[in-house]
């Protein structure tokens, strides 16, 4: 039966090539421009190298209000409060805080002034993200507590500095002062936007930067990324965060600490929340929902229109079929299998369309400038299942109504050809 | 003729029903975006306040001990914050600079922000509200050539003087449109004793292209309370704009800094970085210019699918009806006026979308869900949206209606009717 529709969906398609074009052109742009959406969602959540673990991800960014009576200052946390706060915990399975500055890398007698990303972190960095290294290792344990200036740096800035990626041991100047490479990892794309760097170093050799502390020791430069031991340990964390809060609040005289409504999620993140200010997901599926209805919709008429017509050409066709047996359910599937070939082939069309526009749209789809698009971030196999998906909504938004109009109706009038439906 | 397209169409009303439905919601959601993308170009070209051409930001440093360079404590004769403002200095020698100012969360183009309470002195009654504050030195209305309400450049008013300066904006606020601020007197608190004079008036100043001007309120120190609050602050944190002299090019920056050597140096103050403002502002645009363009993305998506819509229907139409305009050749119609039939029919089902798009237009001011901040919502505002709606509409109208109406007008009566 399969083989049957088939065949005909192939024989209606050759009879009438322009309209057939436009149907499966116009399926194919709708396609397109919903997958693109669902890409750039899914850059946004999905794990890929290095920000491997995002699922179970709770982030502090920028999140941290400290209060006294007549002020308040908000922005990142200091020294202190990450230690009290976070580094206190025992839920989680490692915590790591961070602070990014943009400062020139300069040689050993050649001082220079371009600036590059310098990522101060801790050692809880390298258990929560998978970088791997071309050459040498991360800064240890003893390089963080004794502030010793060991620095890893990215392929490409190894390879500005001195020209190979051979560069361990060898000296790099951060902002006048002098650290030695001790690792060289791949380049990090944008799209990693907590764990993007070019120079990763202890932020205990940068005085001013872990010195930074207004409002009672509380306000400073840092922000806090947390792994959990598993996602639903996500209550416990946020549970024990509100004790050494309290507990960190009860040692000041005048000021007070809190997050906001953090720690968030990376699901949370990907719908637009940020450190301070909190996205609701029905406001977010509301507006989501409206767009890709939209992106369905518009298409879907224009392919109503269409199916009415066609199917309205085989009146006689569908009469005869219905009086020698054939009933409601067969010819209404008939007519969905039939344009199902279309919205399939347009479909297909449209999902390798979407991969072409994603690279050459970046530059205003994605959140930050120059953004590298990683394999592993694109070809997910759930993206196929997704659209898919779509092209089943998009035929049966198009098809069934037609499809349900021309099966009621009575086998004697589509026999007779009767003029109730004029074009 | 009107009457005789209006017939047709409603004779063929089951398939007009699909693509007027869709007319009717892509006209409704090209107006609401022709409408957010004029208010954002509007916007976009009002004035700004200050001039960013030929301006940079140094970031300043400060040495850590052990730092090769670095001052101990006991050798210093100096202040940190005199410091900062020698070093300024040196930058002002410099031939291809022609000026440098310090300020504190004076910087455009950036996401930081201070606000402050604001307080006239010679009033009775208050406005309590939160202000945008900047403190400044005297050349940052230099650096950034800010001019007077009545265009007139701010920085030879200025001079050297300390006190303060307001925008348009505040001014309006404090004393009412017709009077002028410059002269009078305000405070950070009520209770306060030591008031800052306003030295002048600035024009209306916003944050960035594409929001609205707010109120600003500038505070020029004396040197001491300078100091003391670039060493609050630290030196890393202070602004310092320097505005290079015309021609100079970005390009020029690295070459710049590395001639300058030791000078870009004050014992353990020293120049880190610099960055044109103009990619601040770049970073800063990004959100809203991205948000344009895919708007932008969305009109050209429903406009392609009005398109194909009509080819679509429209070549249906005429493939059933080659009987009939056969039977219209053979008696006589010449075929432009067949051509010309198609194209008001389908002009027509757009303007049939009229009253129900007039009445979402209503219900959106109504509920008040279109932006009139940033632009009233005025005739000309209307005019230009609702016309350029439904003329970008027409056009792709008329263009999808173009080929089906090709082929109608080749037909031969003869094979038309033959057809039949």
């Amino acid at each position: 039966m399969f083989k049957q529709y088939l065949k005909q969906a192939l024989n209606m398609l050759r009879e009438n090539r322009l309209i057939s074009l436009i149907s499966i052109l116009g399926t194919a742009l709708s396609i397109a421009m919903i997958m693109v959406v669902i890409l750039v969602f899914q850059v946004q959540l999905t794990s890929f190298v290095p920000e491997v673990n995002r699922d179970r991800m709770l982030y502090v960014e920028n999140g941290t209000e400290v209060k006294a009576q007549n002020s308040w200052s908000r922005g990142n946390m200091s020294v202190e409060a990450v230690r009290e706060c976070f580094y206190s915990l025992k839920t989680p399975e490692a915590a790591c805080a961070w602070a990014t500055r943009f400062s020139p890398l300069s040689l050993p007698g050649k001082q220079m002034f371009r600036t590059y990303t310098i990522y101060y972190t801790d050692p809880g960095f390298w258990k929560i993200y998978a970088f791997s290294f071309l050459e040498g290792k991360p800064f240890s344990e003893a390089d963080f507590s004794s502030a010793i200036p060991q620095a890893v740096v990215c392929e490409s800035v190894a390879k500005q500095l001195y020209g190979t990626t051979q560069v361990v041991g060898k000296p790099v100047i951060i902002d006048r002062m002098s650290y030695t490479i001790c690792g060289v990892v791949k380049d990090v794309s944008r799209a990693a936007d907590t764990a993007y760097g070019q120079v990763w170093t202890p932020y205990t050799t940068n005085r001013v930067l872990s010195d930074m502390a207004f409002m009672e020791n509380m306000s400073g430069a840092f922000n806090v990324c947390l792994l959990a031991r598993e996602t639903s340990g996500f209550d416990a964390i946020r549970q024990e965060l509100k004790g050494q809060m309290a507990r960190y609040n009860s040692t000041k005289k005048e000021v007070q600490i809190n997050f906001f409504h953090n720690p968030i999620s990376r699901f949370d993140k990907a719908i637009g929340t940020s450190g301070q200010i909190k996205v609701e997901l029905k406001d977010y599926l509301t507006e989501m929902g409206g767009l890709l209805l939209f992106l369905l919709l518009v298409p879907a008429l224009n392919l109503m229109g269409v199916t009415q017509s066609a199917v309205q050409k085989r009146r006689s066709e569908m009469g005869i079929r219905k009086a020698f047996g054939a009933t409601y359910g067969d010819l209404v599937r008939q007519v969905l299998y039939e344009n199902g070939v279309i919205t399939l082939v347009g479909g297909v069309i449209g999902l390798l369309l979407s991969f072409l526009l994603l690279p050459l749209c970046r530059s205003f789809l994605l959140e930050k400038a120059d953004t590298v698009l990683q394999s592993d971030m694109l070809f997910k196999p759930g993206l196929f299942l997704v659209a898919l998906l779509f092209c089943l909504l998009l035929n049966l938004l198009s098809a069934g109504i037609p499809a349900l109009r021309i099966a009621r109706q009575q086998i004697a009038a589509s026999l007779k050809g009767e003029e109730s439906e004029e074009m | 003729m009107i009457k005789h397209i209006l017939k047709i169409i409603w004779n063929q009303r089951r398939s007009n029903g699909w693509i007027f439905a869709e007319l009717l919601v892509v006209v409704s959601i090209l107006w609401v975006m022709t409408d957010s993308l004029l208010v954002d170009k509007y916007t976009y070209y009002s004035p700004l306040g200050f001039d960013i051409e030929d301006t940079y930001k140094v970031q300043l440093g400060i040495l850590a001990p052990g730092t090769p360079g670095y001052v101990d404590d006991s050798l210093l004769t100096t202040r940190q914050g005199e410091d900062v403002l020698r070093l300024a200095g040196l930058l002002r020698q410099a031939p291809e600079v022609e000026e440098v100012s310090i300020s504190h969360v004076g910087c455009v183009y950036t996401e930081n922000r201070s606000w402050s309470q604001l307080y006239r002195a010679d009033a009775d009654t208050f406005i309590k509200a939160n202000f945008r504050q900047s403190t400044v030195s005297p050349e940052y209305f230099t650096v950034l050539r800010m001019k007077d309400t009545e265009g007139n450049l701010l920085g030879p008013q200025i001079g050297q003087r300390t006190g303060g300066v307001i925008t348009s904006d505040l001014e309006r606020l404090f004393y009412g449109a017709d009077v002028s601020a410059r002269g009078k007197a305000v405070k950070y608190h009520p209770d306060n004793t030591d008031e800052m004079v306003i030295l002048a008036v600035s024009g209306p100043v916003r944050e960035s292209e594409y929001k609205k001007s707010i109120p600003f309120f500038y505070y020029i120190p004396s040197q001491p309370e300078m100091i003391r609050q670039i060493e609050e602050a630290q030196a890393v944190g202070i602004d310092c704009l320097v505005r290079m002299k015309s021609g100079f090019r970005p390009e020029d920056i690295e070459r710049f800094l590395q001639g300058m050597g030791e000078r870009l140096t004050v014992n353990n103050v020293y120049v880190s970085s610099v960055v044109p403002l103009s990619e601040m502002r770049t970073g800063i645009l990004k959100k809203s210019e991205d948000t344009m363009k895919k708007k932008s993305a969305l009109v050209s998506f429903m406009l392609i699918n009005v398109f194909f819509g009509i080819i679509g229907t429209f070549w249906l139409r005429t493939q059933a009806r080659q009987g009939e305009i056969g039977l219209r050749m053979a008696l006589g119609s010449n075929r432009s006026r067949i051509g010309s039939l198609m194209n008001c029919e389908g002009l027509m089902l757009l303007v049939l979308t009229v009253p129900l798009v007039l009445v979402f237009i209503l219900n959106m001011l109504y509920f008040d869900m279109l932006d009139t901040i940033r632009l009233p919502y005025t005739w000309w505002r209307f005019a230009v949206t609702f016309g350029g709606a439904y003329l970008l509409m027409a056009g792709m109208i008329s263009l999808g209606i173009w080929f089906p109406m090709y082929k109608a007008v080749r037909m031969k009566p003869a094979e038309a009717l033959h057809y039949e």
